[in-house]
């Protein structure tokens, strides 16, 4: 029988998992994937504790907001990250027109 | 009065001392005879050619970034639709005021080029927002 | 059933000032779409009408503690008051970047939608009482920030501030969530006043600290005090200069206020309180005025050896937010007036500050300290301006900074066994006077440098330093209708 315990360690592996990859990863979108695992620790918290210890629907609305604001998060961020790749292709194309001309 | 700060410092000494412990054990377990071979893409058999690590079309991040703002939002409406027969009329308004608001940033990017897969300069390259000025 | 819907339907005047943000946001979108009204002038005008008219409703808002939508908001005066800062600080920041060189004008209408759209977030930060209203509006003022802080995307140095903003902001938050889902684990209950009652019936002490900390954790990263402020002086020095002088003033007085009221309806228990808790305020407040002392000291030293104006003013944004924690450790209404009254001299002064780095920025082209040399021959009016703006961060009188200052060490002083809180918090003061002297040296005993620019300044910069410098003066000499009306205001 699966019980609250069992959530609560899940969660805390994944989130632990999270700042893991936030501390040592050096790649911009591995570092994205990093804080969406702690995210969803946390969404997965609220899940099981409206589900097991309080009977309430508010933890499970909590999770579904988060996870909107997650997707919203994590797209303004990428669009970051493609914008800086831009800039730096764009120098380097400049780089290579100069030498050429 | 510091005894609970106390608990947090028991806390993150045993979850430093839990990766050091898993990291020791891999390390004192895993065989280490690193040669080329081992480094090479695996495709079925066949000789790999090329790196692994290829250039995606711009293109593709920017579809798929859109597609991920508006798919998300669906989550807001199964729960909606489960209960709009006992809530009624008010529940439909309010639902058709977030969907209004979503309408905006479609036409948004719409209108600024994004859905579209040629940049309307006909140029067929990358990046129509990312163009700047 | 129906019950809710009543209550939800009544509660949405008292939504108004954010309704009425939400609709500028969505015109301003729509009027960029169509060709006939596609130009910076009328984005602005929409903009500045649209915080005009959200001002106006938080006025007309008939005072008194209530909550609305089920406990997610509280329409008090305190959260009136900040929302009334959050507004006027927009129409500043956006009034100055239609001049400023360093915001895209064909982008400018996006650039308007998320400075209304950080306002917004602003205003329910300062009225959230849910740990759900928390985190929502916390995550609508830093996305917010992130586009505004990548505004320029032609510069990698925009998009790399951006960047850092995004990485740290976004971890901060998810620890801030995880904190939240753990207090609500052991409470039960969402609601910030059944927090305190809720954590007291719960027997796992080790988790109710982890939950709290990593909330305050969040809540101290917005403000950018010790140990979250690194991201700070990056991001300000990356942006674009209207956007730093945003970032360190509206996102700070908004976390401010949401700091307050955690603190306050969190973790307070009124003296003679029945509910013992495994823990209470007291081991907070222990935290608070650490952080605080840590905060100004730190932003302080840091400050003394910086050569770019624009990191200058973040470090010394940063030691700001120190001084203004100290009276949060204080939490009775005494000190959450002091410090409300200090963020609204911070919001004026800093904003003077950034706006002459920002006016100058156009004939100067850099904000090293070294091209200010021998502005007070050059400029000499935006000289003194500046100098009035810089003494009174540094809390010299007869300046609103000063009485600021002055409120702040009387809160201090009233809680007990916290003097020494109030020598730190001194000592600090000498040592941004240096560094703030420093700038005022450069500006009139150095001589300009061989082909310094000509200055030459936008009018409407210049209406707008004169409109931040007369409060700057006239609230030095004569505080008393403002400090009667911020302690009127009661506390969250």
């Amino acid at each position: 029988m699966v019980q609250l315990p069992h959530f609560l360690t899940v969660s805390a592996l994944l989130f632990a998992a999270g700042v893991f990859a936030v501390v040592t990863r050096r790649n911009a979108v591995a570092l994205l994937m990093g804080v969406e695992l702690m995210l969803n620790a946390a969404n997965l918290n609220f899940a099981a504790f409206s589900r097991f210890s309080h009977n309430a629907l508010d933890g499970q609305i909590f999770a579904m907001l988060s996870i909107v604001t997650a997707a919203a998060e994590v797209a303004v961020a990428l669009a970051i990250v493609l914008n800086i790749y831009r800039n730096i292709e764009t120098i380097d194309a400049d780089r290579a027109g100069d030498l050429r001309g | 009065m510091y005894l609970h700060f106390g608990a947090v410092l028991v806390f993150l000494l045993f979850s430093v001392a839990f990766v050091a412990i898993i990291y020791g054990i891999s390390a004192l377990f895993r065989p280490a005879n690193p040669s080329a071979e081992k480094l090479t893409t695996y495709e079925c058999g066949e000789i790999p050619f090329g790196g692994s690590w290829i250039q995606f079309n711009l293109r593709y991040y920017l579809i798929a970034l859109v597609f991920l703002i508006f798919e998300v939002e669906v989550v807001f409406l199964y729960p909606w639709a489960v209960v709009l027969r006992t809530i009624g009329a008010f529940a439909f308004w309010e639902m058709i005021v977030f969907l209004a608001i979503l309408l905006v940033g479609f036409a948004y990017v719409w209108r600024k080029g994004d859905l579209s897969w040629f940049t309307p300069s006909g140029s067929g390259h990358t990046d129509a927002t990312f163009s700047g000025k | 059933m129906d019950s809710i819907q009543d209550h939800i339907i009544s509660s949405v005047h008292a939504f108004a000032p954010e309704g009425v943000l939400a609709a500028t946001l969505l015109l301003i979108i729509v009027a960029d779409l169509l060709p006939a009204t596609s130009r910076p002038g009328v984005s602005l005008g929409l903009a500045l009408g649209g915080l005009a008219a959200s001002a106006a409703a938080v006025v007309r808002l008939p005072a008194g503690e209530t909550l609305i939508f089920a406990g997610m908001l509280a329409t008090d005066g305190f959260a009136a008051t900040f929302k009334l800062v959050a507004a006027a600080v927009a129409a500043v920041v956006l009034v100055v970047s239609y001049r400023a060189t360093d915001v895209d004008r064909e982008h400018f209408a996006e650039y308007c939608a998320m400075a209304v759209a950080l306002s917004m977030g602003a205003y329910v930060m300062a009225a959230a009482a849910n740990l759900l209203s928390m985190f929502l509006a916390f995550e609508l003022v830093s996305m917010s920030s992130y586009i505004l802080t990548a505004h320029l995307k032609e510069d990698s140095k925009s998009s790399e501030a951006a960047l850092k903003y995004v990485v740290f902001s976004a971890s901060s938050s998810a620890v801030m969530l995880y904190g939240m889902s753990l207090v609500y684990g052991l409470t039960g209950t969402l609601v910030l006043q059944s927090i305190m009652p809720g954590l007291a019936h719960s027997t796992a002490p080790l988790a109710q600290s982890v939950g709290v900390l990593f909330i305050l954790a969040g809540l101290t990263y917005k403000i950018a005090a010790v140990p979250y402020h690194f991201w700070c002086p990056d991001v300000y020095e990356g942006a674009p200069a209207p956007v730093a002088a945003f970032l360190s003033v509206g996102p700070k007085a908004a976390g401010m206020a949401m700091l307050a009221r955690f603190l306050n309806e969190a973790l307070f228990l009124p003296p003679g309180s029945p509910i013992r808790a495994g823990i209470d305020f007291g081991n907070w407040q222990t935290a608070i005025v650490l952080v605080s002392a840590v905060t100004m000291t730190l932003g302080n030293l840091s400050a003394l050896r910086q050569t770019n104006v624009k990191r200058l003013l973040a470090y010394s944004s940063i030691a700001h937010a120190g001084y203004m924690l100290m009276a949060l450790a204080v939490i009775r209404p005494f000190g959450v007036a002091a410090m409300t009254f200090y963020v609204v001299a911070y919001a004026i002064m800093n904003l003077g500050a950034f706006l002459v780095v920002i006016a100058l920025g156009k004939s100067m082209r850099s904000e090293e300290l070294d091209s200010y040399a021998g502005l007070g021959a050059r400029a000499p009016v935006v000289a003194v301006l500046m100098a009035i703006f810089l003494f009174s961060l540094a809390g010299m009188p007869p300046t609103m900074g000063f009485i600021g200052k002055l409120y702040l060490f009387w809160a201090v002083l009233e809680g007990r066994g916290l003097a020494w809180l109030a020598v730190v918090a001194a000592l600090n003061t000498v040592i941004a006077l240096y560094y703030y002297a420093r700038i005022l040296r450069q500006m009139f005993f150095l001589p300009a440098r061989e082909g310094a620019a000509e200055i030459r300044v936008e009018p409407i910069h210049y209406v707008v330093l004169f409109l931040l410098a007369i409060p700057t003066l006239v609230l030095g000499v004569y505080w008393g209708p403002l400090w009667g009306a911020i302690s009127a205001a009661g506390t969250p």
